[in-house]
């Protein structure tokens, strides 16, 4: 059974990525969650960007923490059903730029439950033109209630 | 007078170099320069010799004051102090040095300056070992003695300072070698104290020091050893030799008293000395002649040419006739001699046999010597070989049984030597009786023959013999066909026992393979098979994956239509959400509500809300446009008639602007009186 510190967001372990908004063949999207933070993702311009991110089965997601660069606002939505639609908004969080190059950014949770199945990363405001996102990490335990139906709230 | 020519070149690069400093040419002195030039010349070479003498009659002379007998008496004498040998006769001299005999001069000229290092030496010493010329009344022997002495002695230092003089020139080398010696001597010491720092910092370097000194003086012992170790063995080879001969001498002399006693020594001693006096007077010089002879003939052979055979044939027929001729020459000698002194005769023949017969006995003698001299060599050999290998002479018992052997050896060879004498005798008689028999058949023949002729069956014989032969040669080619025929069938019948074996050992292997084959039909069948299907699937995999790979393709282009789609989305939203807010802005300033921060923005805009802003604009253009309809208005009604005056107008102003050209004209033309001017006047009336 996987633990509450393992990354749920890894390759290996299932998860993957449903959608993004912009795609460039020499950094795909797979880099996200390799686990290696050398590889990357990178946006090719315009924002916002937005990455879905579908885990394996259900989760109540404890933890969020990505590493990137030049990112200013990140925004993130969760959504229980089986097929990425319905999301919720879950928090949102502005981003001081990395004076080394990275940033390691854990997203402060407001709940303490939040089951999904997939993740929608939204990065509405940069410091530079591109950004760049090396790891995705989701740290999470079995979901404690069953799911309930989504709330209907249009995007 | 003397043939020496004078070289005139050497004159004249002499005369060109100090101290002389005169130029002149080869030529010059031949021909141009003027005799008493060149006896000037003389003069001053002679003053050039003669600058140790601080009393030389030759210097500064000029010779144009000087009396010319004078002179030339002054020349002759010095001539003759440097021992010029070529002057001949003085009085000559003189007289041709008075005439101004041009080539005389020149060869005084030469002489003096040929050598003039050697002259000025002897100018230098020549008075000092002149005889002095003492008046008979002083003279005394010591005096005299005095004299010689001390031009001895003069001599002697004269020697010794000439010695030193011209080693003063080697001074400055030996002083350079010393200095280089100096030099050498300090880089050796320098590399010494280097060399002894260093080593004086390895330990015990006084062992070490002394070690090396030892060693370099064992090594020159060594050498030395070595050399006289080679004297000695030098040495020792020489005793050996003189032993060696004095030992031959010594067994000389023993054999000589072992054949008895001082008087059959003397008498062998005559006879040896008889022997070698013939040998040394006749046996030598004749050899020694018909060598000498041999040679003759072989160079005259070598120098001859080729000779072919027929000159051979030639040579060989002259011989022939010439030994005849000897041969009847020597009966005619022997027939006069024998005519004449027959007792005479008698000894000549008598001395001519004893010579013969010595002549032998010396050639006996020699080979007898050789012969003797080969087996005692031979036998020194065996003996020493002997005396070598330890004694090997079989005694006793040994000899008996040695002896045995040999007797039994000798018996076997006897017994064989009598066989093969017998066999020899056998091989003999038998060839004997071939020869009889054949003889004997051809005698049979010829008597068949005849027979058969006269019964009129001639060659019946021989075709018999012939039939004979042929059947014989039949039977044996028969014979051999036989023997060829039963080869062959041995090497057919064990080729087939080769094969038979081959197939038995074969059998089990064929009958594997045979299973194998059909093992192998199978699997070729099923491999075929599974191909076939591996081809399909092949086939079927390539294009379900050429599938996927258009279908990935149109995905991917999907992907990115949306992910473009997407952005172009957000930018019109975005757009969107500034026209709703500038909706709202307008909303708001309607409503009017009391927002300070948008007022201020109003402010900075300039106008309260876009409605006021539009309408003020449309206004601003309505105001334009009527202002325009009418400015339309009155453009359009005075259009026709301002067209008109413009028409009018325009053609006044050509009218005028011709005027003032043909007025120009006219005062500027007032000099060319001659051109027409014409004037068409005419009533017009101007507007």
């Amino acid at each position: 059974m996987p633990s509450a510190h393992e990354n749920r967001a890894l390759a290996s372990a299932g998860a993957k990525i449903s959608m993004v908004t912009s795609s460039d063949t020499s950094h795909p999207v797979d880099n996200m969650i390799d686990g290696n933070t050398k590889s990357f993702w990178m946006t090719t311009g315009l924002f916002p960007q937005e990455i879905i991110v579908s885990l394996p089965t259900l989760i109540s997601i404890t933890k969020i923490i990505i590493t990137s660069t030049k990112v200013a606002h990140w925004t993130a939505d969760i959504s229980m059903n089986e097929k990425p639609n319905h999301f919720e908004r879950l928090t949102a969080q502005d981003v001081d730029d990395g004076d080394q190059g990275f940033q390691l950014v854990t997203l402060n949770l407001p709940k303490s439950d939040n089951t999904a199945r997939h993740i929608r990363l939204g990065i509405t405001k940069g410091h530079g033109p591109f950004v760049s996102i090396h790891k995705i990490a989701v740290y999470g335990n079995e979901p404690t209630v069953p799911a309930t139906g989504p709330a209907a709230t249009e995007e | 007078m003397s043939t020496q020519q004078p070289d005139l070149k050497l004159i004249s690069s002499t005369l060109a170099a100090p101290p002389f400093s005169k130029h002149y040419s080869a030529i010059q002195l031949h021909d141009e320069v003027p005799v008493l030039q060149l006896m000037q010349l003389i003069t001053d070479a002679m003053a050039v010799i003669d600058e140790a003498n601080p009393q030389s009659p030759h210097k500064k002379v000029d010779m144009r004051n000087e009396d010319p007998e004078e002179s030339v008496l002054r020349v002759a004498v010095f001539l003759q102090l440097l021992k010029w040998k070529d002057a001949g006769d003085m009085d000559v001299l003189c007289q041709k040095l008075m005439e101004g005999d041009r080539t005389t001069i020149l060869r005084v000229l030469y002489f003096l300056l040929k050598d003039l290092n050697q002259h000025k030496k002897r100018a230098y010493l020549a008075p000092f070992l002149a005889s002095v010329d003492v008046p008979a009344e002083f003279v005394t022997g010591d005096l005299m003695r005095q004299v010689e002495e001390l031009q001895e002695q003069f001599k002697d230092t004269h020697k010794a300072v000439d010695g030193v003089r011209g080693s003063g020139n080697s001074a400055a080398l030996i002083k350079k070698d010393i200095q280089q010696l100096e030099d050498e001597k300090q880089q050796v010491q320098s590399k010494i104290q280097k060399i002894r720092k260093r080593v004086e910092e390895i330990p015990h370097h006084e062992a070490w020091l002394e070690a090396a000194k030892n060693l370099r003086l064992e090594q020159q012992n060594e050498t030395e050893m070595a050399e006289r170790i080679k004297e000695q063995r030098h040495q020792t080879l020489q005793a050996e030799n003189r032993y060696t001969a004095a030992l031959q001498e010594l067994k000389d002399a023993r054999s000589a008293i072992a054949s008895g006693g001082p008087d059959a020594l003397y008498i062998k001693m005559e006879e040896d000395n008889k022997m070698n006096k013939y040998l040394a007077s006749e046996n030598l010089p004749k050899q020694l002649d018909d060598a000498q002879q041999h040679l003759r003939e072989l160079k005259k052979v070598l120098a001859e040419p080729a000779m072919g055979m027929q000159d051979l044939a030639a040579l060989e027929s002259q011989i022939r006739e010439l030994n005849e001729g000897i041969a009847k020459l020597a009966e005619q000698r022997l027939a006069k001699t024998t005519k004449g002194d027959d007792k005479l005769a008698l000894f000549r023949q008598q001395a001519a046999i004893i010579l013969r017969k010595k002549e032998g006995t010396t050639v006996r003698l020699a080979a007898a010597t050789e012969e003797v001299n080969a087996l005692l060599g031979e036998l020194e050999k065996k003996k020493e070989a002997a005396a070598a290998q330890g004694a090997k002479m079989p005694k006793g018992e040994e000899f008996k049984r040695y002896v045995a052997e040999l007797r039994t050896k000798s018996t076997v060879y006897k017994r064989k030597k009598a066989e093969l004498s017998a066999l020899t005798a056998e091989f003999g008689v038998l060839q004997r009786t071939e020869e009889i028999l054949a003889s004997r058949q051809q005698g049979m023949e010829d008597s068949l023959t005849a027979m058969e002729k006269r019964h009129g069956v001639a060659g019946f014989h021989i075709a018999q013999e012939t039939l004979e032969k042929v059947s014989e040669r039949k039977a044996e080619v028969d014979e051999a066909k036989g023997r060829t025929l039963e080869e062959i069938s041995g090497i057919i019948t064990k080729l087939t026992t080769n094969i038979n074996e081959k197939k038995n050992h074969l059998s089990p292997v064929i009958q594997e393979l045979r299973t194998l084959r059909v093992q192998l039909s199978e699997l070729e069948s099923q491999y075929a098979e599974r191909k076939r299907t591996y081809d399909a699937t092949m086939a079927g995999l390539d294009s379900e994956a050429l599938q996927i790979a258009t279908d990935v393709k149109t995905f991917r282009q999907d992907i990115s239509n949306d992910q473009s789609r997407y952005h172009y989305l957000n930018m019109q939203i975005a757009l969107a959400d500034v026209s709703h807010d500038r909706v709202m802005q307008e909303m708001k300033s309607y409503i009017g509500a009391g927002d300070e921060q948008f007022e201020q923005v109003q402010r900075q805009r300039g106008f309260k809300t876009y409605r006021e802003l539009y309408a003020k604009r449309i206004q601003e253009q309505e105001i334009l446009g009527k202002t325009l309809r009418e400015q339309q208005k009155e453009v359009k009604v005075k259009h026709e008639p301002n067209v008109k005056q413009l028409a009018m107008f325009q053609d006044v102003r050509k009218l005028l602007a011709l005027k003032a050209a043909h007025n120009k004209k006219i005062l500027s033309g007032e000099n060319k009186k001659d051109q027409p001017v014409r004037q068409a006047v005419q009533d017009r009336l101007v507007l």
